[in-house]
């Protein structure tokens, strides 16, 4: 191959790393921290009263920059890492059906209207680069950057959402021995014709406690189905409330419901919960209620959102989780970059009192190794994390092994007299299999990470998958190509040899 | 350079067997200090802003329900505990609000979670199943990938390499009790690769020697070989362990652990290449020829 394609293909690769980076660089350092910050909020919560036009402006700019720029890993940034699953189990439970007689087709697509129905929820929150994905297993994956209320997300994100309308049987309510020390029900056999649950309440720490039980009829007159909208707002005394709309199927039922049963309690039960039972005083021919029950403002927010938004179609739980506090994520980042400057740092030493200029050479290769992995890895969309960063030091230091393995022949060679032009030929042609070689081994390893790996296995294995490909590019290739430069001058290099290497 | 070093096999024999036996040791007497990916539980990494010790900070937050480990991550001013629990009644969301709830109730505010890790049952075994699995792949490919380039010989002298230098990062694990964790599985996978990296280079040379060699002396080929690649592999070494020093000097709890482990799989990785991999080799030959 002659040195100027070499050459050619060098510079194609590295515009193309920079034509990836370009986008990085321009947000991180371009920009100040503000006008970043301002771009990592949604706009909607932009407001123009914190900020200049100028300044939003700019943000919006940003934006742009931002989207194709390399983005943080959740360990390094701090954010929420939930990791559910579809309860299937509940699922039968609640449908009254075998849990064997539900399909896969039922199962996948149930998934697949979760994911959606959790993609509007969260967007609804207004929460930036949300990521869920689906895993295997019925299993999904919802990860939130950034510093974010892990128990509204949680609830918002496990709450089913299923709406039941029924009435409450005031006699056999009355006929309930609740014992509220044991908080157990006595005597359950009389009412196992109705429905029983509790009616909560909040309790001094906040929390909610079920208070008195009630016994409601156990058809459900009316779901959550014909609920089109639902906002939160002020009830009659201040108190933060859900209003809600019914459509077309809806509005009729409601009013039949409420016509035929006044006087009576209309229980209001979410996902099993009783929220309220407020007496039907006259019908509701509108097809709008309101829930009312001890709620805060963003208690009542986001039960709203869940309203609107619909139930899920299959009840989901929380199977594991992590929640990184921006700080550490903070303190890891620094960790990482200081660990891998000074290792750099040492490296460059080492290879410059070795090897000289040909040191210098393989720390050039060492350095472009690693904008390179960054520039692919970005490229990916793939975030940095302190298991990337890890990665990336073990690349180096395997970069920096197939360096050693050429100068260390050249030196071979050059020591059984040889030319300089022979030494750095025959060097380069011998250490091309063993380093093959045992790249591959390392590929290998990487490989199985990969695939069997789970949690943030993956994230170091990709690193090291991309840089131990992209080594043998920059040691081999790139580094060849210089020597190549020099050689070309070779009459008053041969001068220099003790310089070379 | 000429060094002789198959006449320290002998002492060195020992000292690798010595190893061995003091992780079986171990592992049977005192077993793993299994992770909570593992396990499955919580981990809650909490600051308070009052310094207590970690006893006192056990006694104070245990109760007839909750029984705790503690253990104090150094930190410069608020004292920053990581707390571990097992599950309770097999459900991720009531331990964890069974936690807060009694550091609520310990500690009344004056505490700042700032870091949760929960691992549901289910998932803790899998992961566990995953991990050994992992394990057992790798060593399969990588005999297989070596008995195609080079021999069968080669491959299983690798392999056996690379579970002696496994076996000296349990031993460490073991003997300062660390946390089993997922870093330490990574830790183990990635010596998987160094170290048959190294004993990679080691046959190339040898299958290089070997063309010009025509005396049938095996140990004196694999002498020279070991010698000429002898400088190579302690450079890669060394650079390799400052690179993994560095980590260990910038970091702090797992991930130190994370990094000193490394930096032990450098060094054993190097030292089997060449009195593992190497008296192997000639053991089995030795073996071969005696049926010929």
């Amino acid at each position: 191959m002659s040195n100027s394609f070499r050459g050619f293909i060098i510079l194609c690769v590295l515009g193309f790393t920079y034509y990836l980076l370009h986008p990085s660089i321009v947000y991180y350092f371009i920009y100040s921290d503000k006008i970043r910050q301002i771009s990592e909020t949604e706009i909607q919560f932009r407001s123009a009263e914190n900020y200049s036009v100028e300044e939003l402006a700019q943000a919006v700019e940003a934006d742009e920059y931002r989207e194709k720029s390399i983005k943080l890993g959740l360990d390094l940034k701090g954010g929420l890492n939930i990791f559910l699953e579809a309860d299937f189990d509940k699922l039968a439970e609640l449908s009254a059906r075998d849990v064997n007689e539900i399909t896969l087709e039922e199962r996948t697509e149930g998934i697949a209207r979760i994911i959606n129905q959790l993609n509007n929820r969260l967007d609804a929150l207004g929460v930036s680069e949300v990521v869920i994905r689906k895993l295997e297993n019925h299993r999904i994956n919802i990860q939130l950057p950034g510093e974010t209320s892990s128990k509204r997300i949680e609830d918002i994100v496990s709450t089913t959402g299923n709406l039941e309308f029924k009435l409450v049987d005031d006699e056999a309510t009355s006929l309930i021995d609740y014992d509220p020390e044991t908080k157990e029900i006595n005597n359950p056999e009389r009412l196992l014709d109705y429905n029983v649950s509790f009616l909560y309440e909040v309790d001094a720490l906040g929390k909610r406690r079920p208070s008195t039980p009630v016994a409601m009829q156990k058809n459900t007159l009316m779901d959550g189905s014909v609920v089109t909208g639902a906002q939160q707002v002020f009830g009659q005394y201040g108190e933060p409330v859900v209003t809600f709309q019914l459509d077309g199927n809806g509005t009729p039922t409601f009013a039949e419901i409420t016509r035929d049963n006044q006087g009576k309690r209309l229980a209001i039960v979410l996902d099993g919960q009783v929220m309220s039972a407020p007496t039907i005083n006259s019908p509701i021919l509108g097809g709008r209620g309101e829930i009312s029950g001890s709620f805060t403002v963003e208690e009542a927010k986001d039960l709203a959102l869940i309203l609107k938004s619909g139930s899920l179609p299959v009840p989901i739980k929380i199977i594991s989780k992590e929640l990184i506090g921006p700080k550490i994520g903070e303190d890891l980042k620094n960790k990482g970059i200081n660990a891998l400057t000074l290792g750099i740092i040492l490296i460059f030493i080492f290879l410059l009192s070795r090897y000289r200029l040909s040191g210098v050479i393989a720390s050039t290769a060492m350095l472009l190794n690693g904008f390179i992995v960054v520039a692919f890895l970005s490229s990916f969309g793939l975030t940095i994390s302190l298991p990337g960063l890890a990665g990336l030091l073990l690349t180096a230091g395997m970069a920096v092994d197939a360096n050693v393995i050429i100068n260390e022949r050249i030196k071979d060679e050059l020591k059984k007299g040889k030319s300089l032009i022979e030494a750095i030929t025959i060097g380069y042609d011998k250490a091309f299999w063993t380093i093959f070689d045992s790249n591959t081994t390392t590929l290998i390893a990487t490989f199985v990470l990969f695939y069997y790996g789970f949690g943030f296995i993956q994230g170091f294995a990709t690193t090291l998958l991309v840089g131990v490909i992209v080594s043998m590019f920059t040691s081999l290739f790139f580094t060849r190509f210089i020597f190549n430069i020099l050689l070309a001058r070779s009459k008053k290099f041969s001068k220099y040899h003790r310089i070379i290497i | 350079m000429k060094i002789d070093f198959f006449r320290l096999n002998k002492p060195f024999l020992v000292l690798s067997t010595g190893i061995t036996i003091a992780t079986l040791v171990l592992f049977f007497s005192r077993g793993f200090n299994l992770g909570t990916e593992f396990t499955g539980g919580i981990e809650v990494r909490v600051d308070l802003t009052q310094k207590i010790s970690s006893g006192e900070f056990i006694s104070r937050m245990n109760n007839d329900s909750l029984s705790i480990s503690a253990e104090i991550i150094t930190s410069s001013d608020a004292n920053t505990f990581v707390i571990r629990h097992s599950l309770i009644e097999d459900n991720a969301v009531k331990t964890e609000e069974a936690i807060t709830a009694r550091l609520e109730e310990v500690f009344q505010g004056e505490f700042e979670i700032t870091q949760t890790t929960l691992v549901g049952g289910t998932v803790g075994k899998e992961n566990t199943a995953n991990a050994i699995i992992l394990s057992i792949v790798v060593v399969l490919a990588i005999i297989l990938y070596l008995t195609f380039r080079f021999k069968f010989l080669y491959g299983l002298s690798a392999v056996i390499g690379v579970i002696h230098d496994v076996t000296v990062m349990l031993f460490t694990v073991l003997a300062f009790n660390m946390e089993m964790n997922v870093l330490v599985v990574v830790a183990l996978l990635t010596i998987f690769g160094y170290s048959v990296n190294d004993s990679i280079i080691f046959f190339d040379r040898i299958r290089d020697e070997a063309r010009h060699y025509h005396s049938n002396d095996f140990r004196q080929l694999l002498t020279l070989s070991l010698n000429n690649v002898f400088i190579r592999t302690l450079i890669t070494s060394i650079t390799t362990f400052v690179v993994v020093f560095a980590l260990f000097l910038s970091t702090e709890g797992a991930y130190r652990e994370f990094a000193l482990l490394l930096m032990i799989g450098v060094l054993t990785g190097s030292y089997s290449s060449i009195y593992i991999v190497g008296p192997t080799m000639l053991y089995w030959d030795k073996r071969v020829r005696k049926q010929l």
